[in-house]
């Protein structure tokens, strides 16, 4: 006896759609994990710029637009940069990141950058951004990965505009360094 | 009792450390919590593996 065409057909799709399933939370999974790596890189970037002497005791740590880290950022809040704890701050746009010490920003959508850094100009706050180009489109730090694990470049051209000094350390560790 | 592998012991040996070596890869991202990764220097976090697998880039 033979199947017929529309049976097997059916039973390929089930099998198909089975699989997708299964593959889906495998696929969180990883850009979790994935986002977890990028706060800890995150952190220790804070700790590698050297911020002008203040008094203030909040230092934030703005995350502009879609949040790609959900809650896998939130244990860096409280954390210590310098003298100041890490306040977490989610902004859905450019308003009020000027008043950010440090700005995240996701790579999609694509614009969102640019217009992260027009507003930014000039301003004193650290650019880390989520992007393959980041930091030739003007972000002082930007996180890649390449060969499964995450890499980043720096713009120190950008950095030194903004009146930030990133540590020489840092820089010996970048796959790519704008002058 | 003869203490000598033969060559088709060896091989099974090779084979076996092989697998072991793949079953256990470098530290990944997805075995290790936030408060983890935050102990680690920036140079040990650039080893860190987004994901065991294959390699691919963005």
């Amino acid at each position: 006896m033979r199947a017929s065409p529309r049976i097997v057909w059916t039973a390929l799709t089930a099998l198909v759609g089975l699989l997708l399933l299964a593959a889906a939370p495998a696929a969180r999974a990883n850009e979790a994990a994935e986002y977890r790596l990028k706060a800890a890189f995150v952190y220790n970037f804070l700790n590698f710029v050297e911020w002008a002497p203040t008094a203030e005791p909040v230092f934030s740590l703005c995350i502009v637009g879609n949040d790609p880290f959900g809650a896998e950022i939130d244990g860096l809040a409280g954390k210590a940069v310098g003298t100041r704890r890490i306040e977490l701050v989610r902004k859905s746009g450019t308003d009020g990141v000027r008043a950010c010490h440090a700005v995240f920003v996701a790579a999609a959508p694509a614009d969102r950058l640019g217009r992260t850094l027009e507003a930014l100009r000039g301003a004193p706050v650290l650019t880390i951004a989520d992007s393959a180009d980041a930091a030739r489109q003007g972000a002082m730090l930007g996180l890649r990965v390449a060969n499964s694990r995450i890499v980043f470049d720096a713009n120190v051209q950008a950095a030194r505009a903004a009146g930030l000094t990133i540590s020489s350390r840092l820089l010996r560790l970048a796959s790519e360094v704008i002058q | 009792m003869q203490n000598v592998m033969t060559l088709r012991q060896r091989a099974a040996a090779a084979v076996l450390a092989l697998v072991l070596a793949a079953a256990a890869p470098a530290s990944t991202a997805a075995t290790l919590s936030l408060d983890a990764l935050l102990r680690l220097s920036i140079e040990q976090l650039l080893q860190v593996r987004v994901h065991a697998g294959g390699s691919h880039a963005r």
